[in-house]
């Protein structure tokens, strides 16, 4: 399964990208919400998007919305650290399969990936 | 008594507003051909009870009721008089002359005129048919003051009835519950006595009757201040309930009553309305700030423990020191954030600073020295001389100078020159660091003093400016920050000598 995982904070990235490889995914990183857009509509598009809302250059919700409007149709699982409840219901919203809040065990992030409807076999 | 119609008011009150003043235009033409026999003292006394009343309408004295403004005024102390003196018709036309006169100088539509002439009208005339009911009794004798008091009571059943029905119906509320509010017993007493003294006089030496307009005004300025103190104990009541409402149920959102005025008690309520909107506010800030700092705290948690769970059961010694390093870096921040925190809700208490005679030469040779190992040779002071006293938190202002220095090392490139200076200013100390960096992006003046306001690359707290702020601030100064974008920012911090 290829995984786009799009999280700003390296060292946040560095474990998670660690920890998912070791599960068998395949993960590809983005920093901004331009890359990860560029690599989520790309020639090797990902069967699941990992999407951080806190982003350096476009607000994550944007990048969940924009994904929808130009027909990227993979499921998105939002990991963020805003816990309000009104970022959780937009990005239920605009398409999100599921939203957690950092941190979170490795053990549950790996399940709501596999979770999802379509995953292609590993 | 006075009733406000609205013009696009719904048919049943169109039907009670027609009535009444078709009701005085009946009894108008009933009196107009009793004018042919009149005297030339009837014509005297029309001209004087019209003047009078036409006086009597411009010394109102007005009290908001719901929707209404109930009126009161000493014309009624007119009527009484008129009926124990004058002929029935010059008694019925002055009334009617007098209301319009006295009311065409008001703002008001003409539909309200007339029908307040109407009612009047009504009132009048039945005042009248009591009076003459009752044997017209001479105002020399008891039997005509009790003749007037209960024609006068005919008149103002007839006013109460017609301003309850207007009230009840533009108001759509049962017609008992608005006719038995007590619409000014001691008012209608008064005037029925004036009313009496009045004709009393007139019929005894009618030249002494201009002395009656001194008790006259002491009473009616009385009287006016009574309702007053009425109308404010009324509101006073009312915004202590709200002000009780909101303290109990603790929603700052809601407002006390403020009628917008400018006496005591309108004043009193805007200034309560603004000091709810700042502690409204303070306790918004303050739950922003909750959430921006837990919503800051969950990025080195998530990163120290996705690493810790990284390490798995058996990790090389090489995959440990790693973590380690990472963890600690990550600690580090949030310790640093925590303390920060812990000074701005230190800097909430005056009391937290002390204050002592600080020599600003020595205050930015420590700072300089605690600077050098941060910034390396970058940094240029330039400190005022020897014997500059400032009354101040050393401690204080050597941290917020440590924070503005910090901040400048880190968003600008390595070498570039960092200066240090105090300057005097009318009446206070400026301290100012200035960078050669790339200057702030334009409009971002302000938002670098807000919490969190960071890069993500930054290592500071978030908070480092914010303390500043609280610093300056907690000392009766402040801070803020002079940019020019490409070339660098001088933030400055002013503390009043």
């Amino acid at each position: 399964v290829r995984v786009l995982l799009v999280e700003d904070e390296p060292r946040i990235a560095a474990f998670l990208t660690k920890g998912l490889s070791r599960h068998g995914f395949t993960v590809d990183w983005a920093a901004t919400g331009s890359d990860a857009l560029a690599r989520a509509r790309g020639e090797d598009p990902p069967d699941v998007v990992i999407l951080d809302l806190g982003l350096p250059d476009i607000d994550g919700l944007d990048v969940l919305r924009t994904m929808r409007h130009t027909g990227v149709s993979a499921p998105v699982v939002v990991l963020t650290a805003r816990a309000g409840l009104q970022d959780r219901a937009t990005a239920l919203e605009l398409g999100a399969r599921d939203y957690l809040t950092k941190p979170v065990p490795m053990a549950d992030l790996v399940a709501r990936i596999l979770a999802q409807p379509s995953p292609p076999a590993a | 008594v006075t009733a406000t119609i609205d013009r696009r008011a719904p048919r049943l009150t169109a039907w009670v507003v027609g009535v009444v003043v078709a009701g005085g235009a009946v009894a108008v033409a009933v009196a107009v051909p009793d004018v042919a026999a009149w005297t030339g003292g009837d014509a005297l006394a029309f001209l004087a009870l019209t003047a009078g009343a036409a006086i009597a309408e411009h010394f109102q004295i007005e009290l908001a009721y719901r929707t209404e403004r109930v009126t009161y005024s000493v014309s009624d102390a007119l009527w009484t008089a008129g009926l124990l003196v004058a002929r029935p018709s010059v008694l019925l036309l002055s009334v009617g002359c007098g209301v319009v006169i006295g009311q065409a100088t008001q703002p008001w539509a003409p539909l309200k005129v007339a029908f307040n002439a109407g009612q009047f009208l009504l009132g009048i005339s039945a005042a009248i048919a009591v009076f003459e009911l009752l044997g017209s009794p001479p105002p020399s004798e008891p039997s005509g003051w009790a003749a007037a008091a209960v024609a006068m009571a005919a008149f103002q059943a007839v006013n109460t009835i017609v301003m309850a029905a207007i009230i009840s119906v533009t108001e759509r509320q049962p017609f008992w519950s608005v006719a038995l509010v007590p619409t000014g017993l001691l008012h209608w007493l008064g005037n029925l006595a004036t009313g009496v003294l009045a004709a009393l006089v007139w019929d005894t030496e009618p030249a002494a009757a201009p002395f009656l307009l001194v008790p006259i005004a002491f009473t009616y300025a009385a009287y006016r201040g009574w309702l007053e103190t009425i109308r404010e104990r009324d509101q006073m009541h009312e915004i202590a309930r709200a002000a009780d409402e909101i303290s109990v149920g603790g929603d700052l959102q809601r407002r006390v009553p403020d009628t917008g005025s400018t006496d005591a008690v309108g004043v009193l309520a805007s200034t309560l309305n603004r000091m709810l909107d700042r502690v409204d506010d303070a306790f918004r800030r303050e739950r922003l700030f909750i959430s921006e700092t837990s919503h800051e705290l969950r990025t080195p948690i998530t990163i120290c423990r996705g690493h810790l769970e990284d390490l798995g059961p058996a990790p090389s010694a090489a995959e440990v020191a790693d973590t380690v390093a990472v963890v600690t870096d990550e600690l580090d921040r949030m310790a640093r954030l925590v303390a920060d925190m812990a000074t701005l809700a230190r800097m909430e208490d005056p009391e937290s600073l002390h204050l002592t005679d600080v020599d600003l030469n020595q205050l930015v040779t420590d700072v300089a020295a605690k600077a050098t190992t941060l910034l390396d040779g970058r940094l240029h002071v330039s400190a005022p001389p020897t014997g500059q006293i400032l009354r101040a938190d050393p401690q204080r202002l050597t941290q917020a100078m440590i924070n503005l220095l910090n901040n400048a090392a880190e968003h600008t490139p390595p070498g570039t020159s960092i200066e240090l200076g105090v300057t005097a200013r009318p009446e206070a100390w400026r301290f100012e660091v200035t960078d050669h960096g790339r200057g702030l992006a334009p409009g971002d003046e302000e938002l670098v003093f807000r919490p969190f306001h960071t890069g993500k690359d930054s290592i500071g707290s978030g908070l480092g400016l914010v303390v500043v702020s609280g610093i300056a601030r907690a000392h009766g100064g402040a801070a803020g920050v002079e940019s020019r974008t490409g070339h660098g920012a001088t933030f400055w911090m002013e503390i009043p000598a």
